[in-house]
């Protein structure tokens, strides 16, 4: 098992510059990165293999995020979804929480933000994916 | 007895019987005016013709002198008779008063005594015998001296008669000559007989023929009077009524000189007629009444005019008619005037009662169209007092306690000086009297102020000091209550106050009364209209805050929908400089990136605004002081502050409780202000200052930022809290500030409002509801157990089952 596996990540979301703009930069900084356009495609993709993190769009056209969110977590209950939204909404929040959403994070966000959140999450904190671990909601400035 | 015939006494006969006849016709019509007279006149006649012919036809000596002496029965009351009947028939009816005929009457007695006592004392007949020469026997004798006294006496009576009577065929005019014939007959009759009788001429000397002339004269008149109606129409009675009527005439001929005027022109002129007649008109009537300035040639006229004696004043009626002879040539004007006093004092009954009419229904329709009531009291006091001659009218009102009057309104006729500023306040004691009086509703009324009775020495002192000598006063009533009184006053003579003064003055206190109680009634429907005018603005007030609060709900969902496209490409764009950032190498376009990395940081700003402003979150309210989160909010500003030259001045009420409110929210508003106040004061002067209090009006806390910057335009104010309104410069504000802060307020249930003068500065005020201390909090509120299903509701979450717990 000396042979490191790269993380891999699926980014969800139906904006293509955003996939693109969040695949590159998790690519360059070592991640196994794929994509998906909305939440069907998410959660085909996912069953075919294994996830490490999944960055989760709420507004998608078809299956919403929230519902693709419910879909994956029923499916693979220890995956780890962080939620990108550009949606400002409280409950939508709660929700997210509540569906046992690890992290939910505003968009527009920085590029770096992500890849220090990503490096702390699957560096350091190797399972904290688990029921009641702590979340961590990116507040803006 | 003897007896002859003989053809003079066949003529006494003659007479006799018609003179009979007569007596009877006329007894039958002894109605007819003058009837009397005339059957005493024939009365007399028949027994004289009667006498005569008995006389004449018996033979013996001693029976001729009884048929004499029993002739003597009709002649000595016949000139008694005639001239009776003369003056009746000539209308001097007013002539035979008891006394003159008793007087008249007097000779013609002794004379019927003397006759039938005539043996005694021979002063009649002196020597009675009988005379055969003749062709029958015929009494003669000699005259003794009162037969001469009789006779003369006799003849002067009847003379005055037939004077009469042709005095009159004289004056009548035309349209009556018949009758004026007949007059003429009447009078001429009984002088031809008394001269035949008188002369010598046969068969005369004989006998005697008057009542022969009498009897003529008799059938003549009696067909005059009662066949042409002489006395009714006569000329002579025309006489009579004209000199007898009220009415003043004057006869002008066509020379304009007076030819005729009866008794009653002669009053007024005051001159005889003997003085006026044949004078020019001009000299006799104009100078005295003035009538005939430019009279001259009127023919038929009109007019009143007003004749001026001494102290009176007559008023006439002047009546002008040309009289016109049978040939239709004018023969003169006749000029009557009628005195017309009594129809003018009627005339002034009636304006009288029409002007009094015409004041209450001045009074009245001025009173009900009540646009300022002072203006028409004034009036309504100035009518009364026209009407009713007084000097001055006023009205006078109780104080509310009933304890001083005061003099409110006052009408002065000219030359009357107004006294109004000296009768305020006054204590009723002065008048105690006349407010009990009125108080039960009576009036006073004061013909002389000198004559007033002991008991009412106040008030005599009170009239006497104004000069008052009478006076008259009615209540006022408004609502049932005695509010004061209305009079009227004199200040020259005591007046008799007349019962239509006292109606007005009642009328005009009625209908103002209820022009007061319609003016309160208006003042406190006028007031509900305010009340309600000032609860409709409030409510329109609500309404647009509503309105504002609808049109911030609808604007935050089209910004949070055009926020959230928005936030997509804009993190594109941020990550991809940022990739970009990595690898790019050459310096410039690192700057660009650079410059391009930093304007999208800014359009991440603004719409991360534009989210906060749309986002309806509810405040996360604690119990704060609002003093201590304005100070914090200073310390934040103050080293702007004093960089920009603005001082700022705070005057915080440390009483101010506690009250439920998101810190940072407020804090939010209150920075606002702050920044605002500050660009605007540094735009305007470049220095300034602001001051900000804060105090407890009563449930609520009141915050208010005043500065001395340039102000705002009421246009620009009107939308101040509208989104996305601003008067910066595009790029320097989103428009949002206040309306964030509008909401924020709002969402803490106060209010905001903006007070500013041009020029001069704005003042933004806050009021917060002091709220007690609440344990339910927001985040409290999301673990209530129905939240979730809620949650499901609004999200529309399919299959959600697994997150139930």
């Amino acid at each position: 098992m000396a042979r490191v596996r790269k993380k891999a990540i699926l980014v969800v979301d139906d904006d293509f510059s955003i996939r693109e703009v969040i695949a590159r930069a998790l690519t360059e900084e070592g991640y196994n990165v794929v994509t998906a356009k909305d939440g069907t495609e998410a959660v085909k993709k996912a069953s075919r293999r294994s996830f490490d993190l999944v960055f989760l769009d709420i507004s998608m056209p078809g299956q919403n995020g929230l519902e693709t969110l419910s879909k994956l977590k029923s499916k693979h209950p220890s995956i780890n979804v962080v939620v990108l939204t550009a949606v400002r909404d409280a409950a939508y929040e709660m929700v997210a929480m509540r569906r046992h959403a690890i992290a939910y994070l505003r968009k527009p966000c920085g590029i770096d933000e992500i890849i220090e959140m990503v490096n702390k999450m699957l560096k350091s904190r190797r399972s904290n994916q688990k029921k009641g671990g702590a979340i961590a909601v990116a507040e803006e400035s | 007895m003897d007896w002859q015939y003989n053809q003079y006494s066949l003529l006494s006969l003659v007479a006799g019987v018609i003179s009979i006849t007569l007596v009877v016709y006329i007894w039958q019509r002894r109605s007819t005016p003058g009837a009397l007279a005339f059957l005493a006149l024939m009365m007399t006649v028949a027994v004289w013709s009667m006498g005569s012919f008995m006389e004449l036809g018996s033979t013996g000596l001693s029976t001729k002198i009884f048929w004499a002496r029993f002739q003597y029965l009709g002649v000595s009351p016949l000139p008694v008779a005639w001239l009776g009947f003369a003056l009746l028939y000539t209308g001097r009816k007013k002539w035979l008063t008891r006394r003159k005929i008793i007087a008249v009457s007097i000779l013609p007695l002794i004379t019927l005594v003397l006759v039938w006592t005539n043996d005694h004392h021979h002063l009649f007949w002196q020597d009675i015998r009988l005379d055969s020469i003749g062709p029958f026997p015929m009494m003669v004798s000699d005259h003794g001296i009162w037969f001469w006294v009789n006779l003369v006496y006799s003849y002067l009576l009847i003379s005055f008669g037939i004077f009469c009577m042709i005095q009159a065929y004289f004056r009548a005019s035309s349209p009556y000559r018949t009758q004026a014939s007949v007059l003429l007959v009447g009078a001429i009759a009984p002088l031809a007989a008394s001269l035949l009788s008188l002369s010598d001429i046969e068969p005369f000397a004989f006998m005697d023929t008057t009542p022969f002339g009498f009897t003529v004269s008799g059938l003549a008149l009696a067909w005059g009077l009662f066949l042409l109606r002489l006395l009714d129409v006569v000329p002579v009675a025309r006489d009579s009524v004209i000199n007898n009527m009220p009415d003043a005439m004057f006869v002008l001929n066509t020379l304009n000189r007076v030819v005729d005027m009866n008794p009653a022109a002669e009053k007024i002129l005051g001159q005889p007629a003997s003085e006026v007649l044949g004078q020019p008109a001009s000299q006799v009537i104009e100078e005295n009444l003035g009538l005939f300035d430019d009279a001259e040639n009127i023919v038929y006229g009109r007019s009143e005019i007003v004749v001026t004696s001494e102290n009176t004043q007559v008023p006439y009626e002047l009546n002008v008619a040309a009289v016109f002879e049978e040939n239709g040539r004018q023969a003169g004007r006749l000029v009557m005037l009628r005195d017309i006093t009594d129809r003018k004092r009627a005339d002034t009954a009636i304006n009288h009662r029409i002007e009094f009419e015409k004041t209450i229904s001045t009074i009245s329709s001025r009173l009900v169209g009540i646009a300022d009531i002072n203006e028409a009291i004034d009036d309504s006091l100035k009518s009364i007092g026209i009407f009713s001659g007084a000097r001055q009218s006023h009205l006078f009102f109780l104080n509310e306690e009933g304890t001083h009057v005061d003099n409110t309104h006052e009408w002065c006729a000219d030359g009357v000086l107004p006294n109004i500023s000296e009768l305020q306040n006054l204590n009723v004691i002065s008048m105690m009297y006349w407010i009990k009086l009125l108080r039960e509703g009576q009036v006073v009324t004061i013909f002389d102020v000198s004559e007033m009775p002991d008991g009412t020495q106040n008030e005599k002192q009170f009239l006497e000091q104004q000069g008052i000598t009478s006076f008259l006063a009615v209540p006022l009533f408004v609502e049932q209550k005695l509010e004061g009184f209305i009079g009227l006053e004199n200040i020259d003579n005591p007046k008799g106050w007349t019962a239509a003064d006292l109606l007005l003055l009642r009328t005009c206190s009625d209908v103002m009364g209820n022009a007061f109680e319609r003016n309160r009634a208006e003042n406190r429907i006028r007031d509900a209209n305010r009340e309600l005018q000032t609860a409709l603005e409030q409510l329109k007030s609500s309404q647009a805050q509503l309105m504002q609060s609808d049109k911030l709900a609808a604007i935050g969902q089209l910004v949070s929908g055009v926020a959230h496209e928005l936030n997509n490409p804009l993190m594109a764009i941020s990550g991809t400089v940022e990739l970009m950032q990595v690898y790019v190498n050459d310096d410039l376009a690192k700057e660009d990136l650079q410059n391009l990395h930093s304007n999208t940081m800014r359009a991440t700003s603004i719409v991360s605004n534009l989210l906060s402003f749309a986002r309806k979150s509810e405040p996360e309210k604690k119990y704060i002081s609002i003093n201590e989160t304005i100070e914090s909010v200073i310390r934040l500003r103050s080293y702007e502050l004093n960089l920009d030259d603005i001082e700022l001045v705070e005057y915080l009420d440390d009483t101010l409780p506690n009250t439920m409110a998101d810190f940072q929210q407020l804090q939010q508003v209150f920075l606002n202000f702050i920044i605002n106040a500050e660009q605007a004061i540094k735009e305007a002067h470049g220095k300034g200052k602001i001051f900000i209090q804060t105090r407890l009006t009563g449930d609520y806390v009141r915050i208010d930022f005043i500065d001395d910057g340039p102000g705002i335009p009421h246009e620009v104010k009107a939308r101040i809290f509208e989104p996305f309104f601003t008067t910066k410069d595009v790029g320097k504000g989103t428009g949002l500030g206040l309306s964030i802060c509008y909401g924020i307020i709002q969402e803490h249930n106060g209010q905001i409002s903006v007070e500013s003068a041009v020029g001069k500065g704005t003042t933004f005020s806050i009021e917060l509801p002091v709220t007690g201390k609440s344990t339910v909090t927001y985040h409290e509120k999301l673990e209530n157990s129905n939240f979730d299903d809620q949650l499901d509701r609004i999200l529309n979450v399919q299959g959600g089952d697994e997150w139930h717990e």
